[in-house]
């Protein structure tokens, strides 16, 4: 079999990834690959393992079988199952959750600061302690970064706000917004239109758009709304019960019989 | 900006001017006692109570920031105590020397005990923590030939660069601590490591899908809880000049609890004005008034209830609460917001 990551197009490499529990198979002998610059959708009926595979990727969970293969910042290929959960992020995956990830007490600017956590590379505790020059200018560069950001999605006004006092659909942009801080190659969303009105969905299909094009970057997510993954999304895997359905576009998803029967049912 | 400080705002906002007001304040009273108008005892509560801001300060970055609980602090503080009584007394080390000790002995211990939490989460912490400060207790009781059992270990005012120290001296010595640890705390929280906390509070899950290593900063989160505790114990003993087992038990542990609670989480001065509700209070107010001073521990106990129940920010936030209601300020910004000026620094 030939191996994908020789291709410089592929990003992320996932084959024959399974993970139970107990004796539920969540995720059975699963593989697709994403290419660099992709949105890439993951659908299924609720409980087919989408989930699962994100916490699988993002190693909140260490599959018991299969390969995470990626492509880092530094155009190495890593192994992700290798690695402790909070050095994924460094790699360049970074996640959105589905129910948004914040701190409510502190400000819509700090929470977004957070996401520039690791890239403070050059500033110790030592320099923070005694408020050195370093890391006034650390801080002053990465507090524009955070404002980019977030006039990018259109909330810099909000800025000064704790996070937990906003709207639903405020803090989910905040979320995001805090992903394009660790300057990501892959960003994966959990979810990211669950809970937002009509007009809110457009406008975030329109912001995924601009966010690949704009921090040229790849995107996967995981998404209910059949609406916004048949619109945005470059290609979609269909999975149910932790098993992969069919790979391919919107239309050759959308035609796919074994998709339609594992969303409308199939008569006996 | 949205709105401009005037030159003015900008001096008294300035948050290092404030700390060296608060500084200056508190050096003014052995002065006032000097003309008359304070008793000696209450110099010597007042810096008492300045000691035990920065060991709650040191528990407010633990429990207050990172979530962490912790029912050890008392038995962390008498460690440094009797360390440091042992090294000055019994070692005859210079106290510089046994400051250092005193300081790395119990943050060493601390930073273990912050290894050891990584299996503990919430209530089961603060159990594991209550344990390591009773056994701690239970030494300085037994061990007789470190901590001279319950006659008490006595040191002496400390000499520094040259100069022996007299009971002033030391009080004057404990506010430019204090000054100090106020400055570099505020320092070491209002950036990278502060939100890298704050974040592990708020979800273990999100902070290590940030790329923070949940590890290292719960250890720094102990180590700097500890340093503080013990720094505030060294302080005490060289103040006080007697260390008694009894001290250092449970009760002063919720006492530090209790100011966070009362004071304010995350905030300087909320533990500062905590610390003076729980020990000043009682030595100075309840004590004047007949019959009332049996009463300061149910008096705490409804003070604990009262504001973890009706206003769970505590009093820190009295002031900017009020503005908020009184209408004077046109963006309601929630007390806990981060005011840009103070990110910018």
């Amino acid at each position: 079999m030939a191996d994908l990551m020789k291709h410089e197009a592929t990003l992320l490499d996932i084959k024959n990834l399974s993970i139970a529990f107990g004796g539920l198979k969540a995720v059975d002998d699963l593989s697709f690959s994403i290419n660099q610059g992709e949105i890439y959708g993951l659908i299924g009926p609720n409980g087919a393992g989408k989930t699962t595979v994100f916490n699988c990727i993002t190693q909140f969970y260490k599959p018991d079988q299969g390969e995470l293969r990626f492509r880092n910042k530094k155009g190495d290929i890593v192994s992700l199952t290798s690695l402790p959960t909070y050095r994924v992020l460094e790699q360049g995956i970074v996640r959105t959750f589905q129910n948004v990830e914040l701190i409510r007490e502190l400000s819509i600017l700090d929470n977004v600061l957070i996401g520039a956590h690791i890239d403070y590379e050059k500033t110790t505790v030592l320099d923070e302690l005694f408020n050195t020059g370093r890391r006034r200018r650390e801080e002053k560069k990465q507090i524009e970064a955070a404002r980019r950001a977030l006039q990018f999605l259109g909330i810099d006004h909000y800025r000064l706000f704790p996070a937990g006092s906003q709207p639903y659909g405020i803090q989910k942009k905040v979320e995001l917004a805090r992903t394009l801080m660790s300057d990501p190659k892959l960003i994966i969303l959990d979810e990211p239109a669950a809970g937002l009105d009509e007009r809110e969905t457009v406008e975030l299909a329109d912001e995924i758009l601009r966010i690949r094009k704009e921090y040229d970057t790849t995107i996967l997510l995981v998404e209910h709304d059949m609406q916004l993954v048949m619109k945005i999304c470059d290609r979609i895997s269909a999975i149910n019960f932790g098993r992969l359905l069919a790979t391919g576009t919107a239309a050759e998803i959308r035609a796919d019989q074994k998709v339609q029967e594992a969303y409308l049912g199939v008569d006996a | 900006m949205d709105r401009q400080l005037n030159t003015f705002q900008r001096i008294y906002k300035n948050p290092y001017l404030q700390f060296l007001i608060v500084g200056v304040l508190f050096a003014l009273l052995p002065t006032l006692r000097a003309a008359g108008m304070v008793k000696a005892g209450t110099v010597t509560v007042i810096g008492t109570t300045l000691i035990y801001t920065i060991a709650a300060l040191g528990l407010n970055i633990l429990l207050g920031y990172s979530g962490l609980i912790s029912l050890g602090t008392a038995g962390f503080m008498g460690l440094a105590a009797y360390c440091s009584a042992y090294f000055t007394e019994q070692l005859a080390l210079p106290f510089w020397q046994s400051l250092i000790l005193a300081l790395l002995i119990p943050t060493v211990l601390g930073v273990i005990v912050g290894l050891l939490s990584m299996r503990f989460v919430g209530i089961y912490l603060g159990i594991a923590t209550l344990a390591v400060g009773e056994i701690l207790s239970e030494i300085f009781r037994q061990w007789d030939a470190f901590t001279r059992g319950t006659s008490g270990a006595r040191a002496k005012y400390p000499k520094i660069f040259g100069m022996q120290l007299d009971q002033t001296g030391m009080y004057y010595l404990i506010v430019i601590i204090t000054i100090i640890v106020f400055i570099l705390v505020y320092q070491l929280l209002k950036g990278r490591l502060g939100r890298a906390l704050n974040a592990m509070r708020g979800s273990e899950a999100a902070a290590m899908a940030m790329g923070i290593s949940v590890y290292k900063y719960r250890l720094i989160a102990f180590g700097a809880a500890t340093l503080l505790a013990s720094l505030a114990g060294v302080l005490y003993v060289h103040y006080i000049r007697i260390s008694y087992p009894t001290i250092w038990g449970l009760p002063l542990s919720l006492d530090f609890l209790a100011i966070i609670v009362i004071g304010g989480l995350r905030s300087i001065y909320g533990t500062l004005v905590g610390s003076f509700v729980i020990f000043a209070m009682s030595e100075l107010v309840l004590k004047q008034i007949p019959y009332m001073e049996n009463y300061s521990l149910v008096l705490k106990g409804v003070l604990i209830i009262i504001f973890i129940l009706f206003y769970p920010y505590g009093l820190a936030h009295v002031v900017s609460d009020l503005r908020m209601r009184l209408g004077r300020r046109k963006t309601k910004v929630h007390p806990l917001a981060a005011k840009e000026e103070d990110i910018d620094g």
